[in-house]
């Protein structure tokens, strides 16, 4: 479903990826750990079509992405970092407003399903973003990447700032998409997280990918060892 | 996998997310009432030109008609002699006999005041010189500066409708990349430059609403109110504002192509909104009085009222009625005589004539320069497009200073005219008869509706502005990448 072949991006002389080769199959949820500036940022970018790999190629159903193309936007989803929207509008309107921008268009008991799919309460629906949280946000989020039933989704530090409540929250939903058989890619410094949510890990430094391995591998002491020892 | 969404929902959906914030409903409340302030100054300046030229027409041409009326009254009364000796008496027949000559706004006038409120737009029409009592009524010292500043929908149009344009799409990409929401929409397949185009289309829909109420609200008053109907220069009106507001959608095109944060846009848009409405016309005003000298005193000297009893000088008055015969061969065997009882009254009409006839190529030279002037600001789009424009308007509305000057020199002829119903009296040594009043002129109107046709090759540079900026616009968001 997804796959990286030999992925390169140079940045005026410096090296942001070198040579990344990974393949994430359906059901799967992959996440790649690593510094600041190690280039999983840079990698999620390419697969998103914002950027151009310098070399490589970079395939989401056999298809390749090409910068500031549409072709494969279809098949993606993407859940930011931190999940802004719009704050004077309520979570229904916002899903309203995303989903139809990728060419959809719910009736509003399909929009306030995909909203409880994400475990936004529905209390929440209606009222507007700016009185969200950041977990509600997030979940917002979730459910737009849930209403574009993409086959692959991205995410990009998604637990950044979550409590741990949410982030548990966050975990469970994480997984039943997996279960829907959807592919995974999350970019993350949460090594807890990973190997609780995660099918494979990577591990990310200076742009290349030096460790890649099962979950069932590794337990979340062992993963921080290892992660330590490669930074 | 769903295809792309429709350009057209795309701008749909930019309006429902318009209409969700309340700020833009202020903001386009605020821009509406300032739209129909402009027009009800319009209004207010052209009720008040026809009214006064109304209320001046009917005030001479009655008092003529009631003068005429002594020519019959009995004279065996003090009153019927006085009333007699009031139209056959040269020297009271010139105090009381004033021609008017008016110049009525035409149709675009309600949109653009331009130069129409130093210029005259009636005049009192005496035997004496023309252009010294057109010096006295004070509408000959008006070299033209660029941006007449009235608060009219010109102003409406040039100076307040961009600050709405920036206002809504100053930032309409870097918002969504500063708040971070622009890689979830991309993600959703929509481009960056799909994204700035259709939100542009909508402030353009919605810029362009203001615009045709305002001009249709303007189009009835105009008919209701001065019984006018819609002519062509009110849709070469409505084109042109068309074409500078796009103008200034294609700068905005252009600023959310070039910058990648919303305070280098905004910084972009509000200098270049000061470059061209207040830098640019106050610069090339500078240098275009600089180039073109226009010096008013020379008129005025030119236009003095001679000093002292020259009028009684019998030597004067027979060189200057044998000078008149020279200017005005049917006056050359004049019978008025140092002994005839209006002789100084003779020598004084024919000093004027001289005096206006002398000055004519002095006046006519003055003209050209200030219009020369205007000619310059109107043609200066590519730097100039705010004043520019603004003289377009003006011309459109024959408030610009080419209009006024033609209004002038046909109030010239006008007063020719009547000399030559006068002259005849005078010079001839007679009393004024009733044929002589009949002979008066009625001033014709000159057509202030045409459409000059600089105004169309200007607006067509306007228009290849427009090409270049939306092409270089459209340049750099290929060059651009979508983060």
């Amino acid at each position: 479903m997804l796959k990286a072949i030999n992925l390169t991006k140079n940045y005026n002389g410096h090296v942001a990826l070198n040579g990344v080769s990974f393949e994430v199959n359906r059901g799967e949820v992959f996440c790649l750990l690593g510094q600041n500036g190690a280039g999983k940022t840079t990698t999620i970018n390419i697969f998103l079509g914002f950027i151009e790999a310098s070399g490589g190629n970079a395939l989401i159903n056999d298809v390749e992405v090409k910068a500031n193309d549409t072709e494969t936007k279809g098949m993606i989803a993407y859940i930011p970092e931190v999940v802004q929207l719009y704050g004077n509008l309520s979570g229904i309107e916002n899903l309203d407003f995303f989903s139809r921008l990728a060419g959809f268009s719910y009736r509003q008991d399909e929009l306030i399903a995909f909203l409880s799919k994400a475990g936004l309460q529905e209390e929440a629906h209606a009222k507007r973003l700016s009185t969200y949280s950041k977990g509600m946000r997030q979940k917002v989020g979730i459910a737009i990447a849930l209403s574009k039933n993409a086959d692959v989704i991205f995410m990009d530090e998604p637990t950044s700032g979550l409590d741990p409540k949410a982030t548990a929250e966050f975990t469970a939903i994480c997984k039943q998409l997996a279960r829907d058989g959807k592919s995974i890619f999350m970019a993350t410094h949460d090594i807890f997280n990973a190997v609780n949510v995660g099918t494979r890990i990577g591990i990310m430094k200076s742009g290349k990918l030096v460790h890649e391995m099962n979950t069932s591998q590794v337990n979340a002491n062992e993963l921080q060892q290892l992660y330590l020892e490669t930074i | 996998m769903r295809d792309q969404i429709l350009f057209s929902k795309l701008v749909k959906m930019q309006y429902w997310l318009f209409v969700k914030q309340k700020t833009h409903w202020l903001l386009l409340f605020v821009f509406f009432v300032t739209g129909l302030y402009g027009l009800y100054q319009g209004f207010a300046f052209k009720g008040k030109q026809i009214a006064t030229i109304n209320a001046f027409r009917d005030e001479k041409v009655g008092a003529i008609n009631e003068m005429v009326k002594g020519f019959h009254a009995d004279t065996t009364t003090v009153a019927g002699k006085e009333a007699y000796q009031k139209v056959t008496t040269l020297i009271l027949a010139n105090w009381y006999t004033i021609l008017p000559a008016y110049k009525i706004p035409n149709t675009t006038a309600l949109f653009a005041i331009g130069q129409g409120d130093v210029f005259p737009y009636y005049y009192t029409v005496k035997l004496e010189s023309f252009f010294m009592q057109l010096f006295k009524q004070n509408e000959i010292t008006n070299p033209l500066r660029a941006l007449a500043g009235h608060f009219d929908v010109s102003f409406w149009v040039v100076l307040l409708l961009p600050l709405f344009i920036i206002v809504l799409s100053f930032n309409i990409l870097s918002s969504e990349l500063d708040n971070g929401n622009w890689r979830l929409i991309n993600s959703q397949g929509v481009s960056q430059k799909r994204w700035v185009t259709s939100k542009i289309v909508l402030v353009a829909s919605v810029t362009g609403v203001l615009l045709i109420v305002v001009w249709l609200s303007g189009l009835v008053i105009n008919y209701v109110s001065f019984s006018q109907p819609p002519t062509l220069n009110d849709f070469i009106f409505f084109t042109g504002a068309t074409i500078y507001l796009t103008l200034w959608m294609s700068v905005l095109f252009l600023i959310n192509a070039l910058s990648l944060n919303t305070s280098a846009s905004a910084l972009y848009s509000g200098v270049l909104w000061v470059l061209i409405c207040i830098v640019s016309p106050a610069l090339t005003t500078a240098i275009i009085e600089k180039t073109v000298a226009v010096d008013n005193t020379v008129v005025s000297r030119m236009s003095r009222r001679p000093q002292g009893s020259k009028f009684e000088d019998d030597a004067f008055g027979i060189k200057t009625i044998r000078q008149i015969g020279v200017l005005r061969p049917q006056y050359r065997h004049a019978t008025v005589t140092p002994k005839s009882k209006g002789f100084s009254f003779t020598v004084y009409c024919a000093y004027h004539e001289l005096l206006d006839d002398s000055n004519k190529v002095v006046v006519r030279q003055y003209f050209d320069n200030i219009e020369k002037r205007q000619r310059l600001t109107n043609a200066s789009g590519f730097i100039n497009p705010a004043a520019a424009m603004d003289g377009i308007f003006a011309g459109l509305a024959h408030n610009d200073a080419e209009a006024n000057h033609r209004f002038i020199w046909g109030m010239m002829d006008f007063h020719q005219a009547f000399h030559d119903a006068l002259f005849p009296a005078i010079f001839f040594d007679r009393k004024l008869s009733e044929s002589d009043f009949k002979k008066l002129p009625v001033q014709k109107q000159a057509s202030f509706q045409h459409v000059p046709v600089w105004v169309l090759i200007h607006l067509m540079s306007f228009i290849v502005i427009i090409l270049l900026l939306f092409r270089w616009a459209n340049t750099k968001f290929k060059n651009r990448l979508n983060v």
